[in-house]
């Protein structure tokens, strides 16, 4: 692998896993309102 | 009439919406699309594309389904007419029960592929047989016919087309967000265990001819000179539209099960993100590293010329997975159980729309709506099955799941920034969320993504011969003419690339340029048949209401 592929590889699987942990973790935490069917 | 059904969990119905954009295509598709078209640099213009189109898009299907969800639509036509006074909005719907149906026919029939690779993983089937030679046998495809019946391929299709009825026929707590509770995190399981094991294999390992990171370095090398080409920015906006799912009426049907104010903005972001991860991280790392170990760069490079990784996936990998001893069947297993996973997931979120339909829109309770859904998809199968060789299943490809998708995400976008309005429509967006969505969106939204879309349908109707934009504005502007690629809407539409343009040959024999023009001749049927469904249904609603 050449450096110029890691580097494209580590920022783009860092960019992505942050926001799939971070967004996917919101929607665990985060209890959706009461309904108010 | 309303329906009171609703997800089970916020989990539930994330994980049902990433299931619905994770498909085939993240591990098929997409690989071959970056290493063709620059490599990492191709990711550059994919992840822009992802922020500018697929996200922006994503939050306008979730609000226009959340909103029409209010007022008992769960299905295209109703939560169109919901967005504004004009009779004719009900009408784009038509796009919303054409897609889901005639894609949900050859796409079932993909599906149902993966079940019987899996089935022959496990037996052995690929130690003896090369799946060169399987695959045309499976598909009765014979040289010289137009037509197929084959007995197996026929069996497996009836049964993943019957496990997605009784899925459907459950409900959707219990039915498709239970299938996407099992089926995502196995799908996770199996695609990061084959991920682990390709790339760490031994260049000294038996048959290894070449590490799996000369693979990995194939799609991640960026040649940055792609990022001018006008090619690789419609190939990554392209990949991006067709990742997500979106324009196909599913995505909004879904999101009509949320409570008014309840939050779309973070799921639709979490969903969306959880496509990317799978596509680009385990998409990028199976397929192409464990092919180059045992085959080659080279060889590689020539099998996904064509921008498809369907030839290594379904040709290649089972072969290459027997040097891996008693893990071969396993191994075989989880690649074909993981495309299962993905397939079905996206299946059943095509039926959903179709049930809610019928069951808003007629009052068909909800088993037989699915019965009816399965009956349709079974005959428009059939059709994809039969006529496989004579070029049906491409047909219906193209036209329902490229062409129609683009129009309906381009209309759906158009209608909710300019007549329900960007105000209302950011209003929707944003109430409830639990995600504070930056306001540059809302301009993104107005003007960026439709352009974007507009930009990826106006690049599939013109895309020139070798994709070279450059060398047909030449031609235009030299008076030689427009060189279509046989590929585009306007060289598939006329025929162009192909020697000789007639329904029979000399011998009287029907030839592929019959099957192409009946199998078009069928879709627009059935497009009538949708618009005249959705009229009929609005006739009684008119009469019950007078």
């Amino acid at each position: 692998m050449t450096a110029a592929a890691w580097t494209m590889l580590a920022i783009t699987w860092a960019v992505i896993t942050f926001y799939t942990i971070k967004y996917f973790w919101m929607v665990v935490k985060t209890p959706p309102r009461s309904d108010q069917d | 009439m309303a329906t009171r059904e609703r997800w089970g969990t916020r989990v539930g119905l994330v994980l049902a919406m990433a299931g619905n954009a994770v498909g085939l295509g993240n591990f098929l598709r997409f690989p071959a699309e970056a290493a063709r078209n620059g490599g990492g640099a191709f990711l550059i213009p994919y992840l822009i594309s992802f922020i500018l189109m697929g996200i922006p898009l994503l939050w306008i299907e979730w609000a226009i389904g959340r909103h029409g969800g209010q007022f008992g639509h769960h299905s295209a036509p109703g939560l169109l007419d919901r967005l504004g006074r004009q009779g004719w909005l009900k009408y784009l719907g038509t796009f919303g029960l054409f897609t889901n149906v005639c894609v949900a026919a050859f796409y079932c029939y993909v599906e149902s592929w993966t079940l019987a690779y899996v089935w022959h993983s496990v037996i052995g089937t690929f130690k003896a047989t090369k799946p060169t030679d399987f695959f045309p046998v499976y598909l009765g495809v014979h040289a010289d016919s137009l037509f197929a019946l084959p007995a197996e391929a026929f069996f497996f299709f009836a049964l993943t087309l019957a496990l997605n009825v009784w899925i459907l026929s459950r409900g959707l707590a219990r039915g498709i967000e239970l299938a996407a509770k099992i089926g995502m995190p196995l799908l996770l399981l199996f695609a990061i265990t084959l991920v682990i094991r390709g790339l760490t294999l031994d260049s000294a390992a038996p048959g290894v001819v070449q590490s799996p990171l000369a693979g990995l370095n194939f799609v991640w090398n960026p040649q940055l000179s792609g990022l001018l080409n006008p090619t690789t920015w419609m190939a990554a906006a392209g990949q991006i539209f067709f990742t997500l799912s979106v324009g196909m009426g599913a995505v909004g049907c879904y999101a009509s099960y949320v409570h008014r104010d309840h939050d779309i903005a973070l799921n639709a972001a979490s969903a969306g993100w959880m496509n990317e991860f799978v596509e680009v991280i385990l998409g990028g790392s199976l397929l192409i590293p464990i092919a180059t170990a045992y085959l080659g760069l080279q060889a590689v490079q020539a099998s996904t010329a064509s921008g498809s990784g369907f030839e290594l996936g379904f040709l290649t990998l089972p072969t290459l997975f027997n040097n891996w001893g008693w893990f071969a069947p396993l191994a075989g297993a989880m690649w074909f159980g993981l495309l299962f996973f993905a397939g079905i997931t996206s299946s059943l979120a095509m039926g959903q729309p179709i049930l809610a339909f019928l069951e808003d829109e007629f009052g068909v309770p909800r088993t037989r709506a699915a019965v009816l859904f399965g009956l349709t998809v079974f005959l428009l199968g059939f059709v994809c099955v039969w006529l496989y060789p004579g070029g049906a299943f491409d047909e219906f490809n193209f036209w329902t799941g490229t062409f129609a998708l683009v129009i309906f995400a381009l209309g759906e976008a158009i209608i909710f920034v300019w007549i329900f309005g960007i105000d209302r429509g950011w209003e929707e967006i944003t109430r409830g969320a639990d995600l504070k969505v930056p306001r540059i969106f809302r301009f993104v939204i107005q003007y960026i993504t439709p352009l974007f879309i507009l930009v990826v349908l106006l690049g599939a109707m013109f895309q020139p011969g070798g994709g070279d934009w450059g060398a047909a504005l030449g031609s235009l502007f030299s008076g030689a003419g427009w060189p279509f690629d046989p590929g585009s809407v306007i060289g598939r539409l006329f025929h162009i690339g192909e020697p000789a343009y007639t329904w029979f040959d000399s011998a009287g024999r029907g030839t592929r340029a019959l099957v192409q023009d009946l199998t078009r001749l069928l879709l627009t049927m059935v497009f009538v048949f949708c618009g005249f469904l959705i009229w009929k249904a609005w006739q009684l609603k008119a009469r019950r209401s007078a």
